[in-house]
């Protein structure tokens, strides 16, 4: 009697096994990571120029000033850091006792910042480091000399923390345009009769993350 | 000795349970499915073309009423590393799901015959262009079903397949191709998992 019993139970069991493939499932996995850029308008790489031009002294204040723009995204917190290289120049004359260019001489900050797009985060900020903050214009020199720029591109030669803030993208990629911070940066100086010279540059490299 | 009595019952135990299950739904080496889809690691790029996967499964059916198969999201698990901070968490909407072959080559299966993929998964998810970058799947009723389209849905009907459903059989089955499809963006960090439920039931 017990194994008759057990037989039906292992017949039933076995039956059920082998006909009851009715059914399976999908699994479905990702990771959407922390992520972030800092693109150019275009959304390609940064290699803006900002080009301050020929520095022939004048009698007036007016700085020779540019701009650069680019893009954030984010999907976290962020910070941007800048860092300037040290100046170089281009068929140096000799300084004769006088001043050359230095890079205290080039103030440097951030002019404006938009975050109006459609799918920027809600709730989004910014904040400018102090100092950094250009949006009420460049200081006014006095006496044909250099002005007294709240930062200058001495101040980012270690690589300095100018802005950071909350999420910037809700959702979209880099070609989105309506998901990213605009970021203007500026530069100036006062053209002055400093060491002449055929050309100078230096190299800001700015760099997102996390904060 | 077995008792003729019990033979019986045995007999008709196999008998009763057999018509019950006159279709099989198996993975492509005829076991249980139970796949994994992984998309790995969505970091957003500037394309606009949707990341990809696909699976596959098999499918039997000796039943003279057909056969349809039913997808069910049982569930779309989000573990977000980051808050969203005002900002867009992927979701089950964002994923498209589309049919993108039904195989019925093998020579036991009966022809002519016409299976029917549901409106809205016959398509490929993977040649949906997005716009701006954002998610491009519109849903179901617009032709682009999603794993929020999955609540027992039916996705593909067809007539009797074969003469038997027997799950190893080499030339009974067909197969389905199916693709999901996801834009990378900037969505919250976070990791997700979701599983879908497939089903091949009698008639369509």
């Amino acid at each position: 009697m017990r194994n008759t019993l057990l037989l039906i139970v292992v017949v039933f069991l076995m039956s059920a096994a082998a006909f009851a493939q009715t059914s399976g499932n999908i699994t479905v996995t990702g990771t959407t990571p922390e992520a972030f850029s800092i693109t150019d308008t275009a959304d390609g790489t940064v290699t803006s120029s900002i080009v301050l031009g020929t520095l022939t002294p004048s009698n007036n204040g007016t700085l020779a000033q540019n701009t650069a723009q680019v893009r954030l995204r984010s999907n976290k917190a962020y910070k941007v850091t800048a860092q300037a290289s040290a100046l170089n120049f281009t068929a140096a004359g000799s300084a004769d006792g006088g001043a050359a260019l230095g890079l205290t001489d080039v103030g440097f900050g951030i002019t404006s910042i938009s975050a109006a797009g459609a799918n920027v985060a809600t709730g989004h900020t910014d904040t400018i480091t102090t100092g950094y903050d250009l949006s009420g214009g460049w200081p006014t020199p006095t006496n044909g000399l250099t002005p007294a720029f709240t930062k200058t591109l001495n101040d980012i030669t270690s690589g300095v923390q100018v802005l950071n803030g909350t999420r910037i993208s809700a959702r979209g990629n880099l070609s989105t345009n309506n998901n990213f911070v605009l970021v203007t940066f500026g530069a100036a100086t006062l053209p002055q009769f400093f060491t002449p010279n055929t050309g100078f540059s230096t190299t800001i490299t700015l760099t997102i993350s996390g904060n | 000795m077995i008792p003729k009595r019990t033979l019986i019952l045995c007999m008709l135990i196999l008998g009763v349970t057999r018509p019950c299950w006159p279709q099989v739904l198996t993975n492509t080496t005829n076991g249980t499915l139970n796949s994994v889809v992984a998309f790995g690691t969505l970091t957003p790029g500037s394309s606009n073309t949707p990341s990809t996967q696909q699976f596959q499964f098999r499918i039997r059916c000796k039943s003279n009423t057909g056969y349809h198969i039913t997808a069910t999201l049982l569930g779309f698990n989000v573990v977000p590393i980051d808050p969203a901070q005002g900002g867009v968490t992927v979701s089950s909407s964002d994923v498209g799901i589309g049919i993108t072959f039904v195989d019925t080559s093998a020579s036991s299966v009966i022809t002519p015959r016409l299976d029917s993929i549901a409106g809205g998964f016959n398509y490929d998810p993977g040649s949906v262009t997005a716009v701006n970058g954002l998610g491009p799947y519109k849903g179901m009723a617009l032709g682009q079903a999603t794993l929020a389209d999955l609540t027992g849905t039916s996705i593909l009907t067809g007539p009797r397949i074969a003469a038997n459903e027997t799950a190893s059989g080499t030339m009974n089955f067909i197969t389905v191709t199916m693709k999901l499809g996801l834009l990378r963006e900037y969505f919250t960090p976070a990791s997700f998992t979701a599983v879908i439920g497939l089903t091949i039931s009698n008639g369509p």
